[in-house]
């Protein structure tokens, strides 16, 4: 291995977090940013691309700045990191196109190149407080985004968000000081090895406390409200990068947390079962009653994130490996439906309510049939790939012995069927409104097609992609 | 005693923080709560760190006992990323005040969604 490859993960991290001044002093110069910020997006696929087959046989360890752990901090780069960062560098692309070169975009593009590198960092640090600092990049650039859209909604929004967000960083700062005081490490692979010894009560109270902190992040039972306040106070693009690229980095944070944890996973397996089994009724049926298009979306989300968390709280290689999958699959399709929601805007109305959304005439046919191919996915229905993913995640919670969780799986796409249809019904059939003054004809509809394709076509892989998380998975358990 | 002392600061000031933010509506009361609650992490991290016969980490002898560095570190950064949320709440805050022409959350519309 030579020695770019050596600095790989480091240089993951850097050349987005480089390209974050870069685009700034762009955009203040009038000059356009999407290139720039694409060019850095696709040296950052090419370098995961060249990784990968390395990754492959055994996973890329760096000690930044030649500090080995347990003083210095440790970057992993393995197939977890590599399928994560994949689908995020596809999300983070999408979102830079979905915008016009506008100042707004421009500058919306430097904060999204710093939720990048922070999201880049979360999916591949070994160290604990290092994952912190990169919490809060990831966050801090969440809620500038958040707040972004500048209007009396993003601010409120915002303002909720960074509450509960920096409730759950010092949730997660908590545990993290007490995990150093009673295992003297923060490095993820020695803690595996040191928490058995530790002295329990304090030792598994802050193991807790950081997968507490995660959960709430991740918008789950009972923190799960502030979720759906932020994401319909966003705009359709932010919202698609939080329940894209913020959740997958974050929950590929949890199952490194989880798998150095093998004990404290097996004791909280009871606990983390029923949070997820609630969020998977409370999202869905919170969903049902939802008013707007935005947060029947977020509650979904809160749902499809339950899925990933009943199925890695299992234990079982093969189910982890099915939530992982999961997770995956619904942040494409996810980020899908909110950038779809963008095309809303161009008939002219800003409201994302259910009864006054509607496609723009030009290509309404191809805007209705990009929905009807996404919302099959997120109920479940074959032949897209959020069927095979759903598929997996039943049957491996089953086979794992939980029978229960399986059940409400299934039976969650059912309700999904019920909400999906009722703002399908609503696209297909209403007329568009007579406003004054509509707005342009959509120009970036290419950003839901890449999505939606995406799904179709990986359908047809589905098994080969399962098999990719499994080897995922597997190398996590054995680095740990 | 030193450490018994700081132990009951901390659980206090933690106490307080998560009292405030649960009950108070001001916006700039919820900001001052953050800050307390992370005072109190920021002492936690520091009584990690404490020994009663060590001095500063700055090594005079290879022999001298000092205490832990890495907290101290660890506080250090906490300090800049806790100083950076405040700003971005505060800015945050004004623009509320701003479109809304209130800082108390229960006056906002939207607030419980």
């Amino acid at each position: 291995m030579n020695g770019l490859f050596t600095e790989l993960p480091v240089l993951l991290i850097v050349i987005p977090l480089a390209g974050v001044p870069v685009l700034y002093f762009t955009a203040r110069r009038g000059l356009g940013t999407a290139l720039p910020a694409l060019a850095v997006i696709l040296f950052v696929v090419i370098l995961l691309s060249s990784g990968a087959r390395d990754a492959m046989h055994t996973p890329v360890v760096t000690a930044a700045g030649g500090w080995q752990p347990d003083l210095g901090i440790g970057l992993q780069f393995d197939l977890l990191a590599v399928a994560a960062m994949l689908v995020t560098s596809l999300i983070v692309a999408q979102a830079i196109l979905s915008h016009d070169e506008t100042s707004g975009a421009q500058h919306f593009r430097t904060l999204l190149m710093l939720l990048y590198a922070g999201s880049n960092g979360l999916m591949l640090t070994q160290d604990l407080f290092n994952a912190y600092v990169f919490i809060e990049i990831t966050s801090i650039a969440s809620y500038a985004l958040v707040a972004g859209k500048q209007d009396r909604g993003g601010f409120e929004s915002a303002f909720k968000y960074v509450v509960m967000g920096s409730f759950a960083g010092l949730l997660v700062l908590w545990g993290i000081a007490g995990l150093y005081l009673t295992t003297g490490t923060l490095d993820i692979q020695s803690l595996a090895s040191r928490f058995e010894a530790a002295p329990g009560a304090v030792a598994s109270l802050s193991a807790a406390a950081v997968i507490a902190g995660l959960l709430i992040k991740l918008g789950q039972v009972p923190f799960h409200a502030w979720k759906a306040d932020s994401l319909s106070g966003a705009s359709y693009t932010v919202s698609a990068l939080l329940s894209g690229v913020t959740t997958t980095a974050f929950f590929v944070l949890l199952l490194r947390v989880l798998s150095a944890l093998p004990s404290l996973t097996v004791s909280l397996a009871p606990i983390l079962t029923t949070i997820a089994g609630l969020s998977i009724i409370t999202g869905h049926l919170m969903a049902l009653r939802q008013p707007r298009y935005s947060r029947l979306l977020a509650y979904s989300s809160v749902a499809h994130v339950g899925y990933g968390l009943l199925a890695v709280s299992s234990g079982a290689v093969t189910a982890i490996a099915a939530g992982l999958f999961h997770i995956l699959v619904h942040a494409i399709m996810k980020s899908g439906l909110f950038f779809l929601g963008r095309s809303f805007l161009h008939t002219g109305n800003r409201s994302d309510r259910l009864e006054a959304i509607v496609f723009p005439e030009q290509h309404r046919t191809l805007h209705v049939t990009l929905y009807v191919l996404l919302a099959m996915s997120m109920i479940g229905i074959p032949p897209v790939l959020g069927f095979t993913s759903k598929w997996y995640a039943v049957l491996e919670t089953a086979r794992a012995g939980y029978d229960t969780g399986a059940a409400l799986i299934a039976l969650g796409g059912a309700v999904a069927l019920v909400y999906y249809l009722r703002v399908g019904l609503q696209l297909v059939h209403r007329g568009l409104p007579e406003l004054s003054s509509p707005g342009p004809a959509s120009k970036r509809l290419p950003v839901p097609i890449a999505g939606t394709a995406l799904i179709l076509l990986l359908a047809a892989f589905s098994d080969r992609l399962l098999g990719f998380c499994v080897l995922a998975v597997v190398q996590l358990m054995e680095t740990v | 005693m030193i450490v018994l002392t700081i132990g009951i600061t901390c659980i206090a000031l933690t106490g307080i923080g998560i009292y405030g933010l649960l009950r108070r509506t001001h916006m700039i009361r919820m900001v001052l709560c953050f800050n307390i609650l992370e005072a109190a992490a920021l002492l936690g991290l520091v009584l990690i760190a404490y020994s009663p016969d060590a001095r500063s980490p700055i090594l005079r002898a290879a022999t001298d006992a000092h205490v832990l560095p890495l907290p101290h570190a660890l506080a250090l950064t906490a300090i800049v990323i806790g100083a950076s949320l405040t700003a971005l709440m505060l800015t945050l805050i004004v623009r509320v005040h701003r479109s809304h022409g209130t800082v108390l959350v229960d006056k906002l519309k939207d607030w419980r969604g």
